[in-house]
């Protein structure tokens, strides 16, 4: 527990430090999270692999057991979903998960791009070393539109009077 | 000679089409209901108005007959070639409204990808969308893979004559497993009720392990089962079979897809409790041959790469993408991005081919189908044979798919005419791809993946690629879906009559 | 003039009776289909 809270303050402390002048370049040493996304992440090409990053993005759906006191959390990251791999503990800060009637919590992720993860079937993963809530999710608005309801029940109303017609013209036929 | 269609026979087909689609709007009653209890009333009023329209729509074309009209052998192709067309356009109307879907068109591939059990999709922000919209997704994959033609006939709609038979044969079908059609429909809907009630409580409990919510847990399980069982391959997350990062699931959902991929006449042998059939079928020794060739080929492959060279990542990313391109199910567990960067190329090579050669006959898989590659291997021994032969000498070559049958070059025929229209379409998507711009790798793989019904996809298929693409692969997957001859039927029909009205005039 | 085996079968037993039988029976094919898949491709990726 410990040992994480410590990685998260230094790796806090780096970010908060002048990234961008050392973001790129600085990956092979691992300690300073280079700054990326979810799209870049997965781009293949980011020569990212193995190498410490840090992104943002929306906590989605919920936490899935992960095996050895982990979890699996998706991070959407403009648009792209990205499994973290965290410690159980890491996700008390953790509250609103997105979906239809929720927007997630927004946070950092700092972990390790895995492009093939041994550990894990070759899934393209982040184990994270640390985890910052960035803003506390909310509800999410879903307006409705109630000439929909009109529209469908003209629909019915109308398919009613063909089903009856129908079944007189049948009924026709017969004679 | 060609036969044009007269206006009585436009009628007929009016009319069934009609109440086709009137049972589609009946099927939208299922995602209404998950909305209601769900608490989701914006896509509650979505599929009110779906269901509503459909309905007026679908009886509104059911008045160009009296019920019950006569069905011709040339009329229920032409209803099944429009089936997969017209009930995709219905069914995308609540989808377009859900606010997942840059436009109609978008909401419509959707659909027709959905029906015709392919998998391809172009949501956004699935991870937000509603409950009842994943549901509706999910179920034109159970309603188009147990075949429309056979759903419809569930519902007992009263076609008299042989109408019924017809529209059986047209959709592909053509071995009758029961002596006639409503059995055949009944047992393929047991068949299925039992897959899908196995699979959703085993998935069910898997996810619930796993920590899901109790409710979300068997929904979840549902999806996936009815998108691996009928080889569909949809998922309600945005990163597909990836998202749920378990063995257990992937070892359930291939074999959902392997119980999917089976000829229903299969199925009938073994519960009928003759099994050996399996073991003698040339169609199943021909996909087994299939898959373990093209698995051995993903080993060798992965076994070479960087990434993938592990004992669990030859299984998981090769063996797991053979099982599923094979049986035309489509789905993934790795990011779209990954099959040109990281995925060897020989194991891409085979993925390819897994797709293109596909799952069997009379299920719900797409391809060229193991059993016209059995025919066709057979039919190249059978040549051989022939001209080692004495002149004077009449060879001949059996085959067994649930009876002996000796090889006719009929049927050897048909196998490579198949064959060969596959091929072509295959090769013109990926031409109609790459002339938009694709790399030919990607664009070859996207178009085999539409036409072959699988959905697996190197990413071309989004949102922001060009209109005339999409509509290029709803051609491919609704051509691959009824194999061609029953859309040429439609396609002659329509020139013919307007060849008709000319002629008049 | 060559006199050509005509073997009729009647396959109309019912496909119900034993239902459970049969799904049982895929279910170990399936399991054991894709065991030697498995293998096949493992041994591959060793041989690469």
């Amino acid at each position: 527990m410990r040992r994480y809270g410590a990685i998260a303050v230094l790796a806090l402390a780096l970010a908060l430090s002048p990234v961008s002048a050392f973001a790129a370049g600085t990956s092979a040493a691992g300690a300073v999270p280079a700054e990326t996304d979810g799209p870049e992440i997965i781009s293949m090409t980011s020569g990212l692999d193995g190498a410490t990053i840090a992104f943002e993005g929306e906590v989605v759906s919920e936490a899935l057991a992960g095996g050895d006191g982990h979890v699996w959390v998706n991070v959407l990251s403009d648009g792209t979903a990205i499994g973290v791999w965290m410690p159980v503990e890491m996700t008390d800060d953790l509250e609103v998960f997105g979906d239809w009637g929720n927007t997630g919590d927004v946070v950092r992720v700092v972990g390790i791009l895995n492009e093939g993860c041994d550990q894990h079937g070759g899934d393209l993963d982040v184990h994270a070393v640390s985890l910052e809530l960035v803003k506390r999710g909310s509800e999410r608005e879903n307006p409705y539109d109630l000439w929909k309801l009109g529209v469908g029940l003209a629909g019915l109303v109308l398919a009613g009077v063909g089903y009856r017609r129908m079944r007189r013209s049948e009924e026709g036929d017969l004679l | 000679m060609w036969v044009a269609p007269q206006r009585r026979d436009l009628g007929a087909i009016a009319h069934y089409t009609g109440l086709l689609i009137t049972t589609v709007a009946g099927a939208m009653v299922i995602p209404l209901a998950t909305a209601l209890v769900a608490g989701e009333w914006g896509p509650a009023l979505d599929f009110a108005l779906g269901a509503g329209v459909t309905a007026a729509i679908g009886m509104g074309l059911a008045q160009m007959a009296p019920r019950g009209a006569y069905l011709g052998r040339r009329d229920a192709l032409i209803i099944t070639a429009l089936a997969w067309l017209s009930i995709s356009l219905v069914g995308a109307i609540p989808l377009s409204l859900s606010g997942h879907y840059g436009s109609f068109l978008d909401a419509w591939f959707e659909t027709m990808s959905g029906f015709t059990t392919s998998g391809l999709t172009l949501s956004q922000d699935l991870d937000h969308m509603a409950v009842a919209h994943n549901m509706w997704r999910h179920l034109t994959h159970l309603i188009g893979g147990q075949g429309i033609i056979v759903a419809a006939l569930t519902v007992a709609m009263g076609v008299r004559g042989g109408g019924a038979i017809s529209l059986y044969i047209a959709e592909g079908r053509d071995e009758r497993i029961m002596p006639n059609v409503i059995h055949t429909a009944r047992f393929i809907w047991f068949v299925t009720a039992v897959y899908v009630s196995l699979g959703t409580v085993a998935l069910g409990i898997a996810n619930l392990a796993a920590g899901m919510e109790f409710s979300r847990s068997f929904l979840h399980g549902f999806w996936a089962t009815i998108a691996c069982y009928d080889t569909g391959g949809f998922g309600p997350q945005s990163m597909n079979a990836l998202y749920y990062h378990s063995p257990i699931f992937e070892i359930v959902t291939v074999m959902l897809m392997l119980a999917g991929t089976l000829n229903f006449n299969l199925h009938a042998d073994v519960w009928r409790g003759d099994p050996r059939e399996i073991g003698k079928n040339i169609e199943a020794r021909s996909l087994a041959v299939n898959i373990a060739l093209l698995s051995a080929a993903v080993g060798f492959g992965l076994g070479a790469s960087q990434l993938y060279s592990g004992w669990g990542e030859v299984l998981r990313k090769g063996v797991y993408h053979v099982m599923s391109a094979n049986s035309g199910t489509g789905h993934q567990t790795l990011y779209t991005t990954q099959w040109l960067n990281g995925y060897s190329g020989l194991g891409f090579a085979a993925i390819l081919l897994a797709m293109a050669f596909g799952g069997m006959v009379s299920s719900t898989a797409g391809g060229i189908k193991a059993l016209r590659l059995g025919l066709i291997a057979k039919g190249v021994l059978w040549r051989v044979k022939q001209s080692i032969a004495p002149a004077s000498s009449v060879i001949t070559q059996k085959y067994h798919h649930l009876l002996d049958v000796p090889l006719t070059s009929e049927v050897l025929s048909n196998a490579l005419m198949v064959f060969v229209l596959y091929v072509i379409t295959y090769i013109t998507g990926a031409l109609i791809g790459a002339a938009y711009g694709y790399p030919a790798g990607a664009a070859l793989f996207e178009s085999i993946s539409a036409t072959a019904n699988v959905g697996l996809s190197t990413g071309i298929t989004a949102p922001t690629m060009p209109a005339g693409l999409k509509i290029t692969y709803m051609v491919q997957m609704w051509a691959g879906r009824l194999e061609f001859i029953t859309l040429f039927a439609l396609i002659a029909s329509i020139v013919t009559s307007f060849r008709r009205g000319r002629g008049r005039q | 003039m060559r006199t050509q085996e005509v073997r009729l079968e009647v396959r109309f037993h019912s496909p119900y009776r034993r239902w459970a039988l049969g799904l049982i029976t895929e279910i170990v094919v399936f399991a054991l289909f894709m065991a030697a898949v498995a293998l096949i491709a493992l041994l591959a990726a060793w041989m690469a």
